[in-house]
């Protein structure tokens, strides 16, 4: 469907000079290379781009990255992931500066989503479909999800039942080599 | 097109001997664009196994480099702080007692497993907050000439052990 409203918003006349001018322009048959020639002819000419849209195999596509790029909703992900980061810039050495029970839920939430986020990509990167097969990549984000959820819950209870993140770790920080 | 062939196509038969030549029994060819059939995209993974190309990244015949040490230490040192992590959140609801007795236990061992112990949590933090800035540097534009990339690594590199190793003492 975005591929379709793609390949038709890439269909005029602006789009295709555009294309051809960054070269990034992809014919449907790679083996068609002198008819990407003469499309570039025809638009140098200023020929009518109707008659393009009309033989097919003159449509150019638009290549892979830059439709995954297109995707709306990944390259939004990828802006959170980024901004989400560079709050944990803040929120990490606070929790440890100023404990309180906010503060270590803060934390609590915000490093476990951007600790999913990092393993999401260890799994795909790692556990790909071409060595393991279809199912075991599929199972392995799901157990990651439910994984992060009970971690993610642990912490919370943690947090509320028992000393806390930042109290946590300090007090750990603050053991002395003889008890007094 | 149809026209133009048929057009020369007679005015070609002028030029030959009509009993030897096979143009008079060839019926005029109309000729048209038709859509070339289309290719299904093919996996990427599945077309380089296709092509028994080995599994990338190749890590055996590649020489060991700063940047590729930063990179998958990167991710090495926030799994093993995820790790930290997930130990705490499960076991406050897994283990008998609370957390923080055993945080109790530890009074009065060595002052070298005490460093050891923080050094193993300080050294990782360090590193990934540190080199996590350098990651959101790249990530808006900045420091991406490899010589900006390999200074960058080794200050990252000096910087996380030593602040480590200050926070540890």
């Amino acid at each position: 469907m975005a591929l379709a409203v793609l390949l038709r918003g890439a269909a005029r006349p602006e789009a295709i000079r555009s294309a051809l001018r960054l070269g990034s322009i992809q014919l449907k048959n790679p083996t068609l290379v002198k008819q990407t020639f003469n499309l570039s002819q025809f638009t140098k000419q200023g020929l009518n781009a109707i008659a393009l849209q009309k033989s097919s195999n003159l449509v150019p596509r638009i290549s892979n990255t830059q439709i995954r790029q297109a995707h709306m909703d990944h390259g939004l992900l990828w802006t959170i992931e980024r901004v989400w980061a560079l709050a944990l810039l803040g929120i990490v050495p606070l929790t440890f500066m100023a404990p309180s029970t906010i503060m270590d839920d803060i934390f609590a939430i915000s490093v476990i989503i951007h600790n999913h986020w990092g393993l999401e990509a260890v799994v795909i990167d790692y556990v790909r479909p071409v060595i393991f097969g279809d199912t075991i990549p599929k199972l392995s984000l799901i157990v990651l999800y439910m994984f992060s959820i009970a971690v993610l819950g642990g912490l919370l209870y943690f947090n509320h039942n028992d000393i806390g993140i930042g109290k946590g770790v300090r007090k750990l920080w603050n053991i002395r080599e003889t008890s007094q | 097109m149809a026209v133009f062939l048929r057009a020369t196509n007679r005015s070609l038969l002028r030029y030959v001997n009509p009993e030897k030549s096979l143009m008079l029994m060839a019926r005029p060819v109309t000729m048209k664009v038709v859509e070339a059939p289309r290719k299904p995209i093919e996996d990427y993974d599945k077309f380089n196994t296709n092509l028994g190309r080995p599994l990338s990244p190749h890590l055996t015949i590649y020489k060991p480099q700063l940047t590729s040490f930063l990179s998958i230490t990167h991710r090495g040192a926030g799994m093993a702080l995820g790790g930290y992590l997930s130990i705490v959140g499960l076991g406050a609801i897994v283990l008998p007692s609370s957390i923080e007795q055993y945080i109790d236990a530890l009074q009065g061992t060595g002052w070298f497993t005490h460093f050891i112990l923080k050094m193993s949590i300080a050294l990782p933090l360090c590193y990934h907050y540190i080199n996590g800035i350098r990651h959101l540097s790249w990530d808006m534009g900045q420091l991406l000439t490899l010589k900006q990339v390999y200074s960058s690594g080794y200050v990252v590199l000096a910087a996380s052990i030593i602040s480590a190793f200050l926070l540890s003492l």
